[in-house]
């Protein structure tokens, strides 16, 4: 429900039966006045979203986001039209698709063709959030959990494969408003936390056990049936974005959660920019698999292949990490004996053998993974590497993912 | 009741008192403000019954100089203003007639009505004297107000200071900062000293706290708020103080408190460290001296009051036990936590609004036990905390004719106040000293032209307030601070065996007996030297003139230049706070250099700011002629402010706070016994210098944190303290501020609107007793935002909406920016349009997105009845009770349970996540509020004994369920809605005084007094523990408490560890104490 505004200028008006009304509450035991009154009415659900805490992606299947702000940072989006292209949040620019609600029926509208994609990580929960707190009187588990059956996720194969996972329930959240999904999750909402990563480049079904879904106020309604089904589609592997540091031209950022993703200029206008003694660090929309990590190439500009090493991102020296997938691959140069060594100033390119790499692997399927570049330049720009840094070539300061 | 004078030997005629009594008609009653009061009336024939012009009119008080004469006009009416509060005889004269009112006390700020019949037709030479009771209902004012004399003072219990009576206003009540008026918080009030503004400049505290033997009278002020008064969303208070008169006047005296009884331990429960402070003895003496220089020309006023306070502040330890470690089923490599009870302790408020609320047994479930502690007495320690306070006063009253008046007066503190470390920390190596110094003097002069329907009120004021908390008692004070934010053992800092970290039971599990969250060692760590000015001129015109009935007519305008200077440092260049992680963050002053980089500052950030106020006021105060007793205020005020940076630019500029200003007094008895009365006002805040000094300085704050090339600490483990010279952080590269706030291009005031309605009677025997109703709400705040989850922030009026007409406005300007760019080859001029550009499309973009904020709301409903007996038969008595119940969103700008107190840039909207759950009852929000305060002398020849006591009972306040936010941290996640916790117990509270008073001959007085506070030594907590969890957790909308169940970490996803302490009280009221006094008066 939304929060009731008045405005701001309004001229009091006396109201004794407003104080009436209050002396009354008070003669109850001076209890809690002006809270906002719970909402009622049939349950509704506001939005489908996508937690990633890794990259901070949020995408709403409902495309539901009525009070998100925006800056000059994110600039404001116009309100959505059934099945618009829209640019995915915070900063790849990835072009995604949606279903967005059809506002004369309050249901969903699905467009067959274009189906959201959204990121194939283990890190991804799936948040289905409502408007009103739901009765769980018969689908809470001993353990805490709800009943797996309330929320299915399926592939959209013949025959559907199902994805295991846990259901919960988070009471925590608002419905009305978040900044950043990923810090503030809408709430009250089923949870769906997927045992293991998702597959690129696949559709899956979600699918609610709707008649069982009641709000808890009083004679509380399920939602209707039609807000059952959902269906989205992974997004492929590739390079998504890469680290940097805003004073990189300066001097270096003050630790690693200073740097922030940029994503790689398409044109190869403003390619990334590294000092000789850096490694480069890219992040792919899904983790890459230890096993598969050769087939992340670089080239010269001549198109010669460079000696080159990516390795998970590593950040902390007292850790003992075993190999693991992860999203983000730290490049570096190595020299005959394999040893890192250092760049020679010049351009180059990243390259991400299609077909080889990635989670692919385990779903075996080829169109997971196109092929893919990235250019990125190294300048000596006189950026001091000390000890500590975690882009410094060969101190591999780094902490476990 | 009149009766004629013994120098007349004639009987009275009979009913002739009758007569003279059937006052005619309401004639003028103007209200003005201030320092001073009106007597106006109507003067008429008894026999006729017809309004007598010309008869003359005069008013003495042994706080007059001379007196004040004025002639009736031709409807009978006179008016003599600018009078002194004080005891006043009026006196009436008409050819051989002359008939006198004595006992006329009047108040400041208040228009008394003293009319008179005349018998005109008797042409002997007679005196009468009225003896009906003097008119005591202020019948021109809307105002609710207290007045609080110094009668009321000097025989009933209070403290020594202004503070001790602030809360005797109807519905007030302290809260952490100050004290509360209408819901607002204590930061929100105005404090006047004869009329000039003492408010604090960078926060809006009260900032000088005077003697109540230098106080005649305080003036408190909490709705109907004429013209006059503004710059305050609270309350206005308004201490008068004594002055000369033609008699010399004053006292001497000494109070002893020798001892108050125990007070209780404050700490968290189960950790090793708890911490009591009490009064252990206090004593003050003084003097104070009032006469005149020049008989009926020239009056002086001094005293002296030097006060002493030693507090006793203890330390205990406690260990935690590992008696049954064999019994515990956890793992061997775990550590062993300690004993459990089986039921964590839950206080019967919390347990009363419901069990669910506590936190659970232990059954195993270590994240919410609660463990059995033993006391270690003798690792006890204490130390005494010494305060001495030494106040003074000088005060010229000087007539040049009597017409013409000067003032000047000087009040000045000076403080000094030793202050210890935090419980948890080194409590007794932190000592330090704060001095404070407050100066507040005023120039006036009272004039009166045009056969005194021209009046001019021009004053001159200084306020000065300057604080130095940096004596250190320690040498170690002056090193870095460092804060162990994890849980940690007290053996790293303290030599007690019993608290070493050791295996325990047969698999050796490790044991630390003596945990410590937060534990601060090392130096003082933040601190600010702190010099705050104020420059007043104030100049007030009354002119007097009748159309449909008398007027008065008053225009008026002040201005004031503040000026803030604020040092602050850290000790030791910075602090070192040890996370969670183990990692170490250090945090020191910065600015940001020419090229966007950290300037470091190792011995702080110093910066001046100023902001000009201004304010324009006009009223009329209309007797309405065609109805009797009626009378109309309406006005209006018009608050100006500039708030300026450290270059003097204006960053903000207030320009629009005008407010009307409208009330209506109906005096029913028409004897000005009574009133009806209604008023609407809006009241502007004046916005504190602290948005001046946190936002338009450039201050920075440096944050560097582990891992980073060159920056290393050694690794501390639990048990260990770190040796910061280990610690190395030289290449700051992030800095937080040092750039200015961005503001938005329509930014307006903030304001309540107050609507009251009431009546007001007496009812004889000097008693008034009166009923009202009071509504006020917050209409507009201003406030930080950020509307891109705390990226960029801009100082908006949230709730707001953008106005598309200004949108395009920036837009604009914008593209005229561009063009001059593209125009100008001058770099330097590039450089500036650039910047400027950057600024207007980063105002542009927050603007366009402050509309997704919702409205504050802050409302305040009272009903408010009160009894004041004025001081007469040996009785006064002042006492109310309120209901009222405040309610919102937006407490106001202190937050109660961060402890911030930045005036409108407070985190309360800095992110729209985190208003979830904050609609509701507020922190203020005590329905119920009874006060009673009162002396009664029993005679005994020249003796008497005198009781006097003071009862307050108060609700509680509502208790909260708190998290911590993903990003604001603790105490700023409302986990349930506001008020879910239920409320903490009523508090109430008996202080008594008994007096033995002795009257000698010359009008010497003896005084001999004990005074007893908190009689029945009532404990009840005043504050309480409001975190549920110190974990991560969003706001439950429409939450209830079963929703508490399984609530998991919003980052690790793991159940919430509630805190055992939730609940538990942080404050308790004062124990009883005593206090014996002697004054010797004359």
């Amino acid at each position: 429900m939304r929060i009731s505004r008045s405005s701001p200028h309004e001229y009091p008006t006396l109201t004794l039966g407003v104080l009436l009304h209050l002396f009354l509450l008070c003669g109850a035991g001076c209890g809690p006045v002006g809270q906002d009154p719970e909402p009622t009415g049939p349950l509704r659900i506001l939005h489908i979203v996508f937690l990633d805490q890794k990259r901070g992606l949020n995408p709403d299947l409902l495309n539901n986001q009525p009070g998100r702000a925006c800056s000059s940072i994110e600039p404001c989006l116009p309100p959505l039209q059934c099945g618009q292209l829209v640019f995915n949040y915070p900063s790849n620019g990835s072009l995604l698709t949606v279903d967005v609600p059809d506002p004369p029926t309050g249901d969903i509208c699905h467009d067959p063709e274009n189906i959201l994609e959204v990121e194939p990580s283990v890190d991804s929960v799936i948040r289905v959030a409502f408007d009103q707190h739901i009765d769980l009187t018969g689908l809470e588990l001993p353990d805490g959990n709800l009943d797996p059956a309330l929320f299915t996720l399926t592939t959209t194969t013949d025959p559907p494969i199902p994805i295991p996972g846990v259901v919960r329930y988070d009471r925590s959240g608002s419905p009305d408003f978040s900044s950043d999904p990923n810090a503030f999750p809408y709430g009250p909402a089923i949870v769906f936390d997927p045992a293991e990563p998702l597959a690129p480049a696949t559709e899956y079904r979600i699918t609610l056990d709707t008649p069982r879904l009641r709000s808890r106020s009083v004679g509380g309604s399920a939602i209707p049936a039609s807000q059952g089904t959902h269906r989205f589609t992974t997004e492929p592997l590739r390079v998504l974005d890469y680290l940097r540091c805003p004073a990189a031209n300066g001097g270096g950022c003050a630790n690693v959660s200073e740097f922030y993703f940029a994503f790689p200029d398409p044109e190869g206008l403003d390619p990334p920019e590294v000092a000789p003694n850096q490694a480069l660090a890219f992040q792919f929309t899904a983790d890459v698999l230890p096993e598969t990590l050769d087939r992340v190439r670089v080239e010269d500009a001549d198109g010669n292949l460079v000696p080159a090493r990516a390795t998970p991102l590593i950040l902390d020296p007292d850790s003992e990490c075993p190999p693991a997938p992860a999203r983000i691959i730290y490049v570096v140069p190595v020299d005959a004996s394999g040893q890192p060594s250092t760049w020679n100033p010049g351009s180059y390119r990243l390259l991400v053998a299609g077909g080889a790499s990635g989670a692919q692997a385990r779903d075996g399927g080829a169109r997971a993974v196109g092929d893919h570049r990235v250019d990125f330049t190294v300048t000596d720009i006189g950026t001091e590497v000390d000890e500590g840094d975690p882009f410094a070539i060969g101190v591999n300061v780094l902490v476990c993912p | 009741m009149l009766s004629r004078r013994h120098d007349h030997h004639r009987e009275r005629p009979a009913g002739l008192a009758r007569v003279l009594l059937c006052v005619l008609l309401l004639p003028s009653t103007f209200a003005w403000a201030g320092t001073r009061g009106n007597i106006a009336g109507l003067v008429t024939d008894l026999a006729t019954g017809k309004p007598l012009a010309g008869v003359t009119v005069t008013a003495t008080s042994p706080a007059l100089q001379g007196e004040q004469t004025e002639f009736t006009d031709s409807g009978g009416h006179y008016l003599i203003t600018e009078l002194p509060p004080g005891e006043y005889t009026i006196r009436f004269y008409y050819a051989n007639l002359r008939v006198e009112r004595p006992g006329v006390i009047l108040y400041v700020d208040q228009t008394l009505q003293v009319n008179a019949g005349l018998p005109s037709q008797r042409a002997s030479t007679q005196t009468y004297r009225i003896l009906e009771k003097a008119p005591s209902v202020d019948v021109a004012h809307t105002q609710i107000q207290t007045q609080i004399t110094s009668d009321l003072t000097r025989l009933s219990p209070f403290g020594r200071n202004l503070d001790s009576v602030l809360s005797l206003a109807p519905g007030a009540a302290r809260d952490p900062i100050g004290v509360s008026f209408g819901g607002a918080t204590g930061a929100e009030n105005n404090f006047l000293i004869d009329g000039i503004n003492a408010t604090g400049l960078s926060t809006g505290l009260q900032s000088s706290n005077f003697s109540l033997e230098f106080i005649q009278q305080t003036e408190i002020i909490t709705g109907g708020f004429n013209a006059e008064y503004g710059r305050s969303t609270g309350g206005v208070v308004n201490a008068i103080t004594k002055a000369g008169s033609n008699q010399f006047h004053g006292g001497t005296w000494f109070f002893y408190s020798p001892f108050s009884l125990q007070s209780a331990y404050i700490g968290r429960t189960s950790e090793s460290l708890l911490a009591r402070r009490r009064q252990l003895s206090a004593f003050d003496f003084g003097f104070d001296l009032g006469g005149p220089i020049v008989k009926d020309r020239v009056w002086f006023y001094a005293g002296f009051h030097p006060q002493f306070q030693t507090d006793l502040l203890e330390r205990i330890v406690r260990v935690r036990t590992a008696d049954n470690v064999d019994r515990d089923p956890g793992r061997p490599q775990d550590p062993y936590l300690g004993d459990t009870v089986a039921t964590p302790p839950c206080p019967p408020w919390i347990r009363s609004t419901n069990p669910a609320l506590c936190p659970p047994g232990d059954g195993g479930d270590t994240t919410s036990s609660s463990y059995v502690l033993r006391d270690l007495p003798q690792y006890t320690r204490s130390t005494r905390l010494q305060r001495h306070n030494y106040q003074y006063i000088g005060k010229l009253n000087i007539q040049l004719t009597p017409d013409h008046q000067i003032v000047l007066q000087y009040l000045g503190t000076n403080t000094s106040n030793e202050q210890a470390g935090p419980t948890s920390g080194d409590t007794f190596g932190l000592l330090r000293t704060t001095l404070a110094l407050t100066h507040d003097a005023k120039a006036q002069l009272l004039s009166k032209f045009l056969d005194r329907r021209l009046q001019l009120d021009l004053s001159f004021g200084f306020h000065g307030d300057h604080s130095d908390p940096s004596r250190l008692v320690n040498p170690t004070g002056n090193q870095s601070a460092v804060i162990d934010a994890r849980t940690t053992s007290l053996a790293a800092y303290d030599d007690i065996p019993e608290c070493a970290i050791r295996a325990v039971g047969q698999s050796g599990r490790t044991f630390n007996p003596c945990p410590v969250t937060n534990y601060r060692y090392g130096g003082i760590g933040a601190n600010a030297l702190i010099d705050q000015q104020r420059f007043t001129v104030a100049l007030g015109l009354s002119y007097y003139f009748r159309a449909a009935g008398p007027h008065g007519l008053k225009f008026g305008f002040d201005v004031e230049d503040n000026r803030l200077r604020n040092y602050r440092f850290f000790t030791g260049q910075g602090n070192y706070t040890i996370q969670a992680s183990g990692r170490v963050r250090y945090q020191q002053y910065a600015t940001r250099g020419p090229d966007g980089r950290p300037v470091l500052l190792p011995q702080g950030f110093d910066a001046t700011t100023t902001t000009t106020n201004e304010s324009f006021y006009l009223r009329d105060s209309w007797n309405v002629g065609p109805i009797r007793g009626l009378t109309i205020n309406a006005g209006i005020r018009w608050d100006l402010q500039q708030i300026h940076d450290i270059y003097g630019k204006t960053q903000i500029s207030l320009i629009d706070n005008l407010t009307p200003r409208v009330g209506l007094v109906y005096d029913f008895s028409r004897k000005g016994h009574s009133k009806l009365f209604a008023s609407y006002g809006r009241i502007y805040e004046s916005v504190p210098l602290d948005i001046n000094d946190r936002q338009f300085s450039n201050e920075g704050i440096v944050l560097q944190t582990e891992p980073r090339a060159g920056r290393y600490c050694p690794r501390v483990s639990v048990g260990q303290a770190l040796d910061v010279s280990q610690c190395n952080f030289p290449d700051p590269t992030f800095l937080n501020g040092g750039t200015f706030g961005v503001v938005s291009p329509v930014l307006r005031g903030q304001y309540v609107n107050n609507f009251d309605a009431g009546v007001q009677y007496d009812v004889g025997w000097d008693t008034i007793v009166s009923a009202s109703y009071q509504y006020r709400s917050i209409g507009r705040i201003v406030e930080d935002l950020s509307p891109d989850g705390g990226n960029n922030y801009i100082i908006a009026n949230p709730g707001d909406t953008a106005d598309p007409r200004v949108v395009r406005r920036l837009q604009d300007e914008i593209r005229n920016i561009e063009a001059q760019i593209a125009q100008t080859a001058d770099p330097q001029v590039q450089q500036e349009l650039r910047l400027r550009h950057d600024n207007r499309v980063a105002t542009l973009a927050r603007y366009q997105a402050t509309s997704g904020f919702p409205a504050p709301t802050r409302n305040y409903h009272a009903l408010i009845l009160t009894v004041n007996k004025r001081l007469a038969r040996n009785f006064t008595v002042l006492a109310s009770y309120t209901f009222s119940r405040t309610y919102g969103n937006y407490p106001g700008t202190y937050n109660y349970f961060t402890g911030q107190l930045d005036p409108n840039i407070s985190s309360d909207y800095d992110l729209r996540d985190l208003l979830g759950n904050r609609r509701g009852p507020l922190p203020n929000d005590r329905p119920h509020n009874i006060k009673v305060t009162g002396a009664y002398t029993i005679p005994f020849r020249s003796s008497g004994l005198t009781l006097g006591l003071n009862f307050s009972a108060y609700s509680g306040v509502p208790i909260q369920v708190l998290g911590a936010h993903p990003i604001y941290g603790t105490s700023e996640s409302y986990i349930l809605p506001s008020g879910s916790g239920g409320r903490t117990p009523f508090v109430t509270n008996f202080d008594l005084r008994v007096a033995y008073v002795r009257q000698f001959s010359g009008g010497v007085r003896l005084d001999l007094t004990a005074e007893i506070f908190n009689l029945f030594n009532q404990r009840a907590p005043i504050t309480v523990d409001n975190n549920y969890t110190f974990d991560l957790i969003s706001p439950i909308a429409h939450g209830r408490i079963s929703d508490l169940r399984q609530l998991t970490n919003a980052n690790t996803g793991a159940p919430i560890r509630i805190n055992t302490n939730y609940g538990q009280p942080t404050a308790y009221q004062p124990p009883l104490s005593l206090r014996l006094g002697i004054r010797l008066s004359f």
